[in-house]
């Protein structure tokens, strides 16, 4: 039996991508417009359409308040965090508050959670594959972020179960560059994953040989990225223009968003380019019916000057988690380049003077996760496949103690699976009954961590404090879920929990939009089918209404003619109704009638010209 | 599959234990992975069919290496004693006419490396690697009929204790080879040491460790056997995986290993292998004042505390030092670890925090709330902290309002 198709979606902030092995090679599917990678964004147009896309990228600036972009950002965030306050402020689209202390944005009056909308582009993505292979795909391997918590990867998880697919595996970004990049060669080193995305910089550590891939150490920071660039640049370009004309740009929205582009185009022409004009004609109004143009050149020099600083920051973070994994610089044998920031010559050139060695130049990095992820996912199905990935646990996983501290058990950057066990004793006298808090995170303190579960054992000994013993033991399964047992070390009485992080959707909300999701589809579907039944009815008609003139010519001379010359009029006015309605059942029943008519038309026109 | 022969031609019963020739210095006979792998399974304990199972080596591969590797002395087959072992190969030695202990590596190394060249061929076959789980068929050829393999490799594996039986009776979808090299696997762990149970020699470099490491990681790791039902199997893979990354750890870090071995040889766990750094002593006076914090001496615990920072004033140790004492209401000396903490790490929002609690036990609120205001400016990706300065600082200017009034 041929195995079964696997994609691998790079679901990214801006961009998506997604990939597939084909004969036992790892090929991007560029999408219907021949575009290897797909914008991130959804849209809701005028009659209610979904838009995902291109499509939707495009009426993005005239339909500003209904078009979604960077819900990445937002996925798996808890209303009050730090992340969703700053999207309120700079976000076009409304983001409103949902059930579960999560997230939603309003669209034409429909409220969508994260995961539906991120669902619409991973739904994109498989659409996009399935035309390519003319075949379904039903299972997917998605990456994420090295940062992402465990919410966050279980809503792409239920993201996934909205767009249809199954997803088999998350794994993290720079992992999944490795793989490409490591994929089908032999050899034996220690690699640097350096991405540096839209939003956010990543660091891995991996040890490759042998067809296996061992993440050592990921870190980085998840608020430094492409955009803080950009902000540079719009921070440039505002003061310049105040110097010159004392208005302030930032107080004009609709002039940022100009900034905002127009910034971010000349970053990505500066890594080609030595200098690239900014022009922006009518960028603002001064009341006095005239209105002032931005216009100004940018080199490279300047643009380098203007984020030194932010560059020097991802060499300190990569010096860092050397640091920290007790690994040399000369030990990195390759650095990979990832994200489209890494275009810029500036970055390949400090990057190569860090490690003291030129980057490799052999992975595209638009589109090595979606490989990576591919590659994944191909491996996990096929038997055949010679590799094997060694992931890491992204975040220390414990319990809260005594005091309200935190207790690691499983420290981060440890290989999975992996089991740990603690024996902790009772803190009171006589206590019966103990309560086991799950937390995920760093923090010393137990409520500045993530609280992923809690249960309780009871039925403990009655003893004086600290002569009871309980045995926590925790485990993660190689695909990345977390359970934990706590056991009485005397009566063997056990409690187990596995944990599931929560999304922000309750498993009813996530069927409901399932449900939703496939009710739409099959709609767009009969829609298409309908407009291609209409394609075809409309040029019978055209026929038809060609010939009618000379047909009507020759046979009206009879009753019999005239009673045909009705009736092909009704034919035709039926078939007019039915488009208009669109009414496919009426549509499919008068196409028939329609048929004999033309075929009846052309058999007078015809004998009259014979004859 | 092809079943164990018995007897094996040269080595005796299947049942037969081989031991280790403790007169060979494999340092002297450069093997190929394949055969140290072998020899390193051969620890007087376990028979030649359980070594033969455990290897996953078509049976003739495996069967050959014992071969070449008892012929170059490096191991014992029962009853035999080192002395009549080496008393074979000096005569050995004395027909190849050349000085006795050159002749003898170079022999084993041509031998062995021969054996490894015939038997690498069908091992080759497309796409399986010799520790896949399909194990590669005879390599005689298609022309042996294939004997019913659950009997035989069951054979091989018997007595199954109880566990084991129930997990060869569970509806799985794994090959026998699979299940039999799993429990074989299994049993390993219950009985040999890291470098048994990774295959290597103790005086094994990194990159040799290494490549252990994943030729058995390949073989054992649960997305091996991704998508199959695995039943008790699963649990075990999972086990052994996990054993197998705990003694890689644990070897292929100098200080591990070297207690290791010592723990291993004498029996006897280490007392102390090398003296303590002063910040190691730190962290161990930590450890200790953490564990009398826990169990309510805060007293003593702090004395601790101080004791740790005092070598190594990293800030894990002053914040909770500083918790400590906060607890213990000495808020002098909280106030002097958390505000060194916070001065060496200006930049965590947690840090902050433990300052401003000390600010506000001392009722310095202006202070809580200007430590509070920096700390949620900070750029953190830490969700539950961010609301809980959020609600700190709305705490403490409430107070002042109502203080205000």
């Amino acid at each position: 039996m041929a195995s079964e198709k696997v994609i691998g979606i790079d679901l990214g902030t801006t961009n998506s991508c997604v990939a597939i092995v084909e004969d036992g090679t790892p090929v991007v599917i560029p999408n219907r417009g021949g575009y290897k990678t797909t914008p991130s964004m959804v849209a809701i147009a005028e009659n209610g359409k979904r838009l995902v896309g291109h499509i939707a990228k495009r009426q993005a600036i005239t339909n500003a308040e209904n078009t979604v972009f960077a819900a990445k950002r937002l996925i798996g965030r808890k209303w009050g965090s730090t992340a969703v306050r700053a999207s309120l402020d700079t976000m076009p689209y409304r983001i409103v508050e949902g059930p579960h202390d999560d997230v939603r944005i309003m669209l034409r009056d429909q409220v969508f959670s994260i995961p539906e909308l991120s669902a619409y582009i991973l739904q994109e993505m498989k659409i996009i594959t399935e035309e390519y292979l003319g075949d379904e795909v039903g299972k997917a391997v998605i990456t994420v972020p090295a940062y992402f918590n465990d919410g966050q990867r279980q809503a792409t998880k239920d993201a996934g179960r909205v767009a249809g697919v199954e997803v088999i595996r998350i794994i993290n970004e720079p992992t999944a560059a490795a793989l490409a990049y490591g994929f089908g060669r032999d050899i034996e080193r220690k690699v640097a994953v350096y991405d540096l995305g839209g939003g956010t910089f990543d660091i891995s550590l991996l040890d490759i040989g042998n067809g296996v891939f061992e993440v050592i150490s990921t870190a980085g920071d998840t608020f430094l990225g492409g955009e803080d660039f950009d902000r540079r640049i719009i921070d440039w370009l505002v003061q310049e223009f105040k110097k010159e004309n004392k208005v302030d740009l930032r107080k004009d929205k609709m002039a940022l968003q100009r900034l905002k582009d127009v910034a971010e185009k000349a970053k990505c022409e500066l890594s080609g380019m030595r200098e690239t004009e900014i022009n922006l004609p009518f960028i603002i109004s001064t009341g006095r019916n005239e209105a002032l143009h931005l216009q100004t050149s940018l080199s490279r020099t300047q643009l380098e000057e203007l984020t030194f600083d932010l560059v020097d920051r991802t060499a300190e973070i990569c010096a860092q988690t050397l640091d920290e994994a007790g690994v040399d610089k000369e030990e990195i044998e390759e650095v990979i380049l990832v994200g489209g920031m890494t275009r810029m010559p500036l970055i390949q050139q400090r990057v190569a003077e860090y490690f003291g060695r030129e980057p490799c130049k052999g992975v595209h990095p638009d589109e090595v996760v979606a490989l990576g992820a591919a590659i994944q996912g191909s491996a996990l199905v096929d038997d055949q496949h010679d590799v094997l990935l060694l992931d890491v646990t992204p975040h220390s996983l414990g319990i809260m103690i005594v005091g309200g501290y935190f207790h690691k058990l499983i420290e981060q950057n440890t290989t999975v699976p992996t089991s740990m066990s603690h024996v902790f004793t009772t803190v009171k006298d006589n206590q019966t009954s103990v309560k086991i808090l799950v937390l995920q995170g760093e923090s010393e303190r137990a409520e500045e961590n993530e609280l992923l579960g809690e249960f309780v054992l009871t039925g403990l000994r009655r003893a004086p404090r600290g002569e009871v013993e309980i045995e926590v033991t925790f485990h993660i399964s190689a695909d990345g879920i977390v359970s934990v047992k706590a056991r009485d070390q005397e009566t063997g009485l056990e409690q187990s929990i596995t944990v599931t992080a929560t999304s922000g959707l309750t498993e009813d909300e996530i069927s409901k939009m399932i449900d939703a999701n496939k009710d739409y589809m099959v709609e767009v579907k009969n829609e298409q089918e309908f407009d291609k039944q209409r394609h075809g009815t409309e040029k019978i008609l055209d026929e038809i209404d060609s010939l009618f003139p000379q047909v009507a010519d020759i046979i009206s001379g009879s009753d019999f003619g005239q009673d045909a010359v009705k009736k092909a009029r009704s034919v035709c006015d039926k078939a007019r109704q039915a488009i208009a309605a669109r009414d496919a059942a009426q549509l499919s029943e008068v196409t028939e009638a329609l048929n004999r008519t033309l075929n009846m038309f052309k058999g007078v026109v015809s004998k009259t010209r014979n004859s | 599959m092809s079943r164990i022969p018995d007897p094996i031609d040269n080595l005796g019963k299947a049942s037969d234990r081989l031991r280790p020739n403790p007169e060979f210095d494999a340092a002297n006979h450069p093997f190929d992975s394949d055969s140290y792998f072998v020899w390193s399974r051969i620890d007087g304990v376990t028979s030649i069919r359980d070594i033969i199972l455990m290897v996953g080596f078509p049976i003739d591969h495996t069967i050959a290496i014992l071969n070449q590797l008892r012929e170059c002395g490096a191991l014992l087959l029962p009853g035999e004693n080192p002395a009549s072992v080496i008393h074979r190969l000096n005569r050995a030695r004395a027909k190849t006419a050349t000085g006795p202990r050159r002749a003898a590596a170079p022999t084993a190394e041509r031998r062995i490396r021969r054996v490894t060249g015939r038997t690498g061929e069908p091992a080759k076959s497309p796409g399986r690697a010799p520790t896949d789980d399909s194990i590669p068929a005879v390599p005689t050829g298609p022309s042996k009929p294939a004997a019913s393999p659950q009997k035989d490799s069951l054979n091989d594996l018997e007595p199954l204790d109880a566990e084991e039986s129930t997990a060869m009776l569970a509806e799985v979808t794994l090959s026998e080879e699979s299940k039999v090299r799993i429990i074989a696997m299994r049993r390993k762990l219950r009985r040999a040491n890291y470098f048994n149970l990774l295959g290597v020699p103790t005086e094994v470099d990194k990159r040799e460790l290494k490549r252990a490491y994943r030729r058995l990681s390949k073989a054992f790791h649960p997305d091996r056997y991704y998508g199959r039902k695995t039943g008790p199997f699963g649990p075990w893979l999972a086990e052994i995986f996990e054993t197998l990354t705990k003694a890689f750890d644990v070897l292929s870090d100098g200080k591990m290993r070297a207690q290791y071995m010592i723990a291993i040889q004498g029996g006897a766990t280490p007392a102390r292998v090398e003296a303590q750094t002063q910040t190691e002593y730190a962290a161990e006076l930590f450890e200790r004042g953490r564990q009398n914090e826990t169990s309510g001496d805060l007293a003593v615990a702090l004395k601790l505390f101080a004791a740790a920072v005092r070598l190594d004033p990293q800030t894990r140790y002053l914040s909770r030092a500083a918790r400590c004492a906060l607890a213990a209401q000495r808020l002098r000396e909280a106030e002097e670890y958390a505000s060194k903490a916070a001065e060496l790490e200006p930049d965590d929002p947690s840090i902050l925090r433990v300052l401003a609690d000390v600010y506000r036990a001392f009722g310095k609120l202006r202070h809580a709330e200007e430590v509070l205001v920096s700390a949620l400016a900070l750029k953190s990706e830490n969700d539950v902290l961010g609301k809980g300065l959020r609600t700190d600082l709305a705490q403490v200017r409430a107070e002042l309002d109502r203080l205000n009034r």
